[in-house]
């Protein structure tokens, strides 16, 4: 017997995705719209795309971004590894203590973070750079990708570790051919949080970041303040592609995994 | 099977912080010998195993494989593989590629990796499922892999806790014959832990009868069954009777025991002196009925109570109450067509070289 359709749900998951998707939707329709203010259509045009490449700030500050947020996304998967994998396998005094000291980054404020490493930076007279800009975001990614790699590590048995060593492996073999291979799901989805909480972040950066060091979101937030431009609209509409992007091919490489 | 010693345990102990899980265990270990240790669950069979494999540290004791001490080898570096009791398997590896696993770590040439791996894979009968992960197979399946990638390594040692536990009867009987055959014909040594007591009187060139962390008994198959040493391994191999009793004389390839007021003689020689106090184990086997008590020859008669009986199949299962208030079970072909009453006197009888003499009590506790 075929269920009676009902409406009410559906209706529902419409409501939702209209209110996720619509003002996304509304920004990049405008992007490509002829007209420069005003809320009517004139038509379809991409000079608003090159004139966004016209523009060096924005194209600095894409590339800065890229940067930061690239190397933060690295150098915190690989440290998120290296110290769940020692986490899971040794014992040691202070253990809860420093696990519960790596969630603190996470829940203290953006602009804290911000002031206290730049009170920080200026006591120890460290120039602001991009350097210190991938120092900041590390801060707060680090607890990121470690906790999703350790938390894939508790699910993974101490006996498999033996049985690589039984067959030949010495103690770091062990962890590249049998341990890495297996949090690589982890290391991948959560250096993607890692790369999007680095690439939004406007309030830690704006503390910490040297003159021109300005990244896209730091941009963005500061055209802002002049007015909803078309070439905004083009910018966003640009991130969010190769977001959407990096979130599908990340998709596609963990399902092959899987297989 | 022949005299050279493969490992020697010498007073190995484990204690881990409160329990003693291994205790000041003695063994020699022979080489081409298949070995079973044998014993009710937590009696440190796996900790025994994993000492030996390089896993857990001795709390005492040594371990000498080959002739070598190996307290500072890791386990890669010991000449021993293991067949773990969960698998163990590697979960981002194809099953090709488990079993390969360690054939790939020693640097063999391709091709012969390719040759041993197809063999093994035929023996434990997985060609299906070469290309699947781990976690698409049942448990059985991982378990004949988990076989399979530590036996392709033909190591001198292969150490395998209860292997077959996963497979249902005929698969388990098979596997059996298929790894006792190749145990013989690759000369692997195996110190094998089963559960399962048919398993290991049918497979194994001894048993290693353990009991809270001790060696009970250790012995070929017949010895374990016929000539328990201890109240333990009487009790925990196939079924017994258990008679209280206190030695009244000692005499040559004879002990004489009473028991409920009357004197049994039983072959053979023990260590008990006169007035001290043990067990008789008859076998439920063992047992006839007899209608005339004062005429059974030699053969030690004793009466009991009649309580039940069970059916099971070619034998009926007669359970008594002697006179002392022990449980004794008779185990008699059906088709001798006994039958008594529930509350009936029964009389019953043994042949003296037809039950052994054990210690008073379980071992140490
Ligand atoms: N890592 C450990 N820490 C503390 N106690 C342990 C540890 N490993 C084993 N034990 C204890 O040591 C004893 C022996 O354990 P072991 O695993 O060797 O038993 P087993 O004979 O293999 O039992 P089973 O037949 O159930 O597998 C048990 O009492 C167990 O609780
Ligand atoms: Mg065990």
């Amino acid at each position: 017997m075929r269920k009676r359709f009902n409406p009410g749900p559906a209706l529902f998951i419409a409501a939702a995705l209209a209110i996720l998707y619509i003002p996304i939707a509304v920004m990049v329709i405008f992007s490509f719209n002829r007209q420069e203010a005003g809320v009517s259509w004139t038509g379809f045009t991409l000079k608003w795309y090159l004139e966004l490449l016209a523009h060096p700030d924005a194209v600095r500050a894409f590339t800065n971004s890229m940067v930061v947020s690239g190397v933060t996304t690295g150098v915190s998967i690989l440290m998120g590894a290296f110290a769940a994998i020692g986490f899971h396998r040794y014992d040691f005094k202070g253990k809860a203590l420093l696990d519960s000291f790596l969630y603190v980054p996470t829940i203290v404020p953006a602009m804290l973070l911000g002031v206290s490493l730049f009170s920080f930076y200026d006591i120890c007279k460290i120039p602001l750079s991009k350097g210190t800009i991938i120092i900041a975001h590390i801060t707060f990614c680090v607890p990121i990708t470690f906790n999703t790699i350790l938390s894939s590590l508790s699910g993974f048995d101490a006996s498999i570790e033996e049985a690589a060593r039984d067959l030949g492996c010495s103690e770091l073999g062990t962890i590249w051919r049998v341990v890495l291979p297996n949090i690589v799901p982890a290391m991948v989805s959560s250096g993607l949080l890692a790369f999007t909480f680095s690439f939004e972040d406007v309030m830690t950066s704006f503390f910490v970041a040297g003159p021109g060091d300005q990244t896209l979101s730091m941009y963005i937030f500061g055209q802002i303040k002049t007015g909803v431009k078309p070439t905004l609209n083009a910018l966003s509409t640009l991130v969010i592609l190769s977001m959407v992007t990096l979130g599908i091919v990340t998709q596609a490489l963990q399902k092959r995994e899987k297989k | 099977m022949d005299n050279e010693k493969m490992i020697e345990l010498v007073g190995l102990t484990k204690t881990f912080s409160q329990t003693t899980a291994v205790n000041n265990m003695n063994l020699d270990v022979y080489r081409g010998e298949f070995l079973t240790f044998l014993g009710p669950s937590g009696c440190g069979k796996t900790t025994t195993l994993r000492m030996i494999a390089g896993f857990e540290e001795p709390t005492a004791g040594q371990i000498i494989l080959g002739g070598k001490n190996c307290e500072a080898l890791p386990p890669e570096k010991r000449d021993v593989n293991t067949v773990f009791q969960n698998y163990a398997l590697f979960p981002h590896l194809s099953i090709r590629d488990n079993i390969a696993f360690g054939l790939k770590l020693k640097k063999l040439p391709k091709p012969t990796i390719r040759d041993k791996v197809e063999q093994a894979i035929c023996l434990v009968k997985l060609e299906e499922h070469v290309a699947k992960k781990p976690s698409q197979l049942s448990g059985g399946q991982k378990q004949r892999v988990a076989i399979a990638r530590a036996i392709v390594n033909e190591p001198k040692v292969l150490l395998l806790d209860e292997p077959l536990g996963a497979l249902d009867l005929k698969l388990r009987k098979e596997m059996q014959l298929e790894l006792k055959h190749l145990q013989k014909t690759l000369g692997i040594t195996f110190i094998y832990v089963t559960h399962d007591q048919e398993e290991a009187l049918t497979m194994s060139d001894r048993i290693v009868v353990m009991n809270r962390g001790n060696i009970e008994q250790v012995g070929v198959s017949e010895e374990i069954y016929e000539s328990p040493r201890t109240r333990f391994v009487a009790d925990f191999i196939g079924e017994t009777n258990l008679i209280a009793g206190v030695v009244t004389i000692k005499g040559a390839g004879f002990t004489q025991v009473e028991s409920c007021r009357k004197r049994y003689s039983i072959e053979g020689d023990y260590p008990y002196r006169t007035g001290e106090a043990l067990t008789i184990c008859v076998r439920p086997e063992n047992i006839h009925f007899t209608r005339n008590i004062a005429d059974v020859g030699n053969y030690n008669c004793m009466e009991g109570i009649y309580e039940e009986s069970v059916y099971v199949g070619n034998m009926v299962k007669h359970i008594l109450r002697n006179p002392a208030g022990e449980t004794i079970t008779i185990n008699r072909l059906t088709r001798k067509g006994e039958h008594f009453e529930p509350g009936q006197a029964v009389g019953f009888c043994w042949s003296p070289k037809r039950a052994v003499l054990v210690d008073a009590q379980a071992g140490p506790t």
